[in-house]
């Protein structure tokens, strides 16, 4: 991903939450800004498209997305292949699939294919979900290390 | 006697069709016996014993005319030969009334039947003599015998071969004797006598009435041999019926299997809103008191009342229908107004009043930006819209989660799966109602359903769980066929004849009754013309093994149209294919259950 240039303050990071129920989006980033606070700008998405929309006005924005945060059942594109293309696209960004359903198959495809971090069950505890980010966060620094050694 | 409705109808005989069909020309007594030996019910026992009283009365009756006849006879053609008028009249009129006595006091008893074979032998008696035992008149006896063959009885033919051997001893001994009758002789044999002639007619009664006696036996044997074979093609049939309610309750559960899945995710979804929300609140008042305290300590009176008015500010609701690109946009041009403000970490504190719906107090909040603190304000203010935003948040997941078991209760409501059909007045457009809101994760991602619902509909009547089950089928269906995106159309209308698939109106015969027909079209790709022929057959599917018993829309059409006296059909084009069920406004048999 290549870093812009017109940024003068610290680079802005920012985490995306993608589902096509509101009411999952307002709760997901709720807890996100609660615990993290200000560190991140929280995004959202109310579809894959959108999704992979958001991103790219991001990059021209100069903010850096570390996490997208998926949804698996959406009409239009399925969580498992929104994240096979972010992964394309983005591969230091970290994914997590949000599920109520157990498509396992879908959920290895991602895992193989989409670099997928982790997956976090519905209904979830913010317990739950702040493990899950800081740690696909904590592998994300680990990669990044990795890939500037 | 009994009730005037048909037997077949009292026992459901659609239920026993091949006896029905061994029944065909069975004398009524017997059709019940046989009814009652196949379904095994002691109450047809007695039915089948008053059928066979009332088939006696019947051979009485029959058997009275005959005396009547014969006695007609006796009195004229008869009599006239040899002028016995009085024999004639009299004999014949006393012969009448002896049998008349038994068949008026105990109509369809063994003494009537063995009255009127003593009677019938009277007559044969009664013309010998008016003859003058002329040989040709004993063939009466042979006619009466066989007459008597309509009891199915053997107790009137020994009667009857009774008094004619007496009437031949006693007779050929007055004969033998010279005894005369109202001054005639009594004569039985025509030139001859002789107890050796009386034997020899013996001979041939006793021979008559074996071969009827055996017709009668053989007869009766042969229905009871059909009864036990007809028995055990019920037990076949049985069998069948027994297999075919398994298949009905699989094919139920598939269905409702399916609804529960959607039905669980529907809740799970407001549950998991609700606890994100309820965690939220809870982490939000934990330290609230001291960190407004703190945030209030460095501020005047006049900073605190700029505070406080700002807590009153009303979010806009609408931020969260915004499309992300618009929401962005609003957010750079309120972060431009943050920095040229001078506030510190614009973007950040625009992306929260965007998201929070406060970007149009932005000028009302300035201030409170600008003050010394105004990072841990803020958050004061953030807490307190985002705590209310929770709040509406549980409200809307309760009332979403409610309206689903609402939903499902009016989906169970009646005898869904009892035996027996409940009809009541139906809100149709309710119905469907229900079933969609329970089918919402099946629609709700894609799906856009349309609703055209005539005003002041006639009322139906019907079974609300079973058409429930119908429109869940038909609803299920049409979400498969649309792959979960494109159009849903509920119409619910009187004027039945609006197929969206032709313009033309050319219409069904169905709707010599008034009705209201119900109307479910989908936008998927169509039934191919050489499946929809077959789309209502049993066993009929098009889905992989495993995913449909293909019973459900032959379960459809039979609730549709068994139970409710209506149709159910279907037209299918590329796009729009429709389930069209036409219920009547007035149950045919208002009467029943």
């Amino acid at each position: 991903m290549s870093e812009p240039h017109h940024s003068t303050s610290p680079q802005e990071l920012a985490i995306l939450c993608v589902d096509d129920e509101q009411v999952i989006l307002k709760s997901l980033t709720d807890q996100l800004k609660t615990h993290f606070g200000r560190a991140y700008l929280y995004e959202t998405a109310l579809s894959g498209e959108e999704a992979l929309e958001v991103l790219d006005d991001l990059v021209d924005e100069g903010v850096k997305t570390l996490l997208v945060i998926s949804d698996w059942l959406m009409p239009g594109m399925k969580g498992d292949e929104l994240i096979i293309e972010v992964h394309k696209r983005f591969p230091r960004t970290a994914k997590v699939i949000l599920t109520g359903q157990a498509e396992e198959i879908a959920i290895e495809r991602a895992r193989v294919e989409g670099g997928l971090n982790a997956c976090l069950r519905k209904p979830w505890s913010r317990a739950q979900l702040l493990e899950t980010v800081e740690g696909a966060l904590s592998e994300l620094d680990a990669t990044a290390q990795g890939g500037e050694r | 006697m009994t009730s005037s409705e048909p037997l077949s109808k009292r026992l459901n005989l659609h239920e026993l069709s091949p006896s029905e069909r061994f029944n065909a020309g069975l004398p009524r007594w017997r059709r019940t016996l046989n009814l009652a030996l196949l379904s095994h019910r002691a109450d047809l026992f007695d039915e089948a014993q008053q059928a066979f009283h009332e088939e006696a009365i019947s051979a009485d009756r029959f058997m009275m005319w005959a005396v009547i006849a014969h006695w007609f006879v006796a009195a004229t053609f008869s009599a006239a030969s040899l002028d016995t008028w009085l024999l004639g009249g009299v004999g014949g009129a006393l012969i009448s009334l002896l049998a008349y006595l038994p068949y008026r006091f105990a109509p369809g008893s063994l003494v009537s039947r063995l009255s009127f074979g003593a009677a019938l032998m009277a007559f044969s008696a009664l013309f010998i003599q008016q003859h003058a035992g002329l040989i040709e008149m004993h063939f009466h006896v042979f006619l009466g015998l066989a007459f008597l063959v309509r009891y199915r009885d053997p107790s009137a033919l020994i009667s009857a071969a009774l008094l004619i051997a007496l009437h031949h001893l006693g007779f050929n001994y007055c004969q033998e004797q010279g005894v005369a009758l109202l001054g005639s002789p009594i004569v039985i044999f025509e030139g001859h006598e002789g107890l050796s002639f009386v034997l020899l007619h013996a001979v041939f009664v006793i021979i008559e009435t074996l071969t009827l006696t055996l017709v009668i036996v053989q007869s009766n044997a042969r229905f009871y041999d059909d009864v036990m074979l007809a028995s055990d093609l019920q037990q076949t049939l049985d069998q069948l019926q027994a297999t075919q309610t398994d298949l009905l309750k699989k094919e139920k559960m598939a269905t409702l299997g399916k609804l529960v899945a959607g039905v669980a995710h529907e809740i799970n979804t407001p549950l998991g809103a609700i606890r994100a929300s309820a965690e939220s609140v809870y982490e939000r008042v934990h330290g609230l008191e001291p960190r407004l305290f703190e945030a209030l300590k460095p501020l005047n009176e006049e900073q605190r009342a700029l505070f406080f008015d700002s807590l009153t500010l009303e979010p806009d609701q609408n931020v969260l229908l915004m499309p992300s690109r618009e929401r962005r946009a609003l957010r750079k041009e309120v972060t431009a107004t943050l920095e040229g403000a001078g506030v510190e970490e614009a973007k950040l504190i625009a992306d929260d009043l965007v998201s929070l719906g406060m970007y149009p107090h932005i000028n009302a909040l300035l201030p409170i930006l600008l003050l010394p603190n105004s990072a841990r304000l803020f958050e004061a203010l953030y807490d307190r819209i985002a705590k209310r935003r929770h709040l509406v948040n549980i409200q809307d997941a309760v009332e979403r989660a409610s309206r689903i078991v609402l939903a499902l209760k009016h989906y169970a409501h009646g005898p869904t799966g009892g035996a027996s059909v409940v009809k009541e007045p139906i809100d149709l457009a309710k119905s469907l109602e229900v079933v969609l809101t329970l089918n919402l994760n099946l629609l709700k991602r894609g799906v856009e359903v349309t609703r055209e619902i005539q005003p002041n509909l006639p009322v139906v009547y019907g079974d609300e769980g079973q058409l429930n089950q119908v429109w869940n089928n038909l609803i299920q269906n049409a979400a498969q066929a649309m792959e979960g995106t494109g159009q849903l159309k509920i119409q619910i209308a009187q004027q039945a004849s609006i197929w969206p698939q032709n313009n033309d109106q050319e219409e069904t015969q169905d709707e010599a009754r008034e009705g209201v027909a119900v109307l479910i079209t989908d936008s998927g790709s169509g039934i191919s013309p050489e499946h929809i022929s077959q789309i209502f057959e049993p066993f009929f599917t098009t889905k992989p093994a495993g995913q449909g018993t293909g019973l459900g829309l032959d379960i459809c059409k039979q609730l549709i149209e068994t139970t409710h006296e209506g149709k159910l059909e279907v037209r299918s084009a590329p796009g729009a294919t429709t389930f069209r069920a036409w219920l009547p406004t007035a149950p045919s048999h208002p009467e029943l259950p």
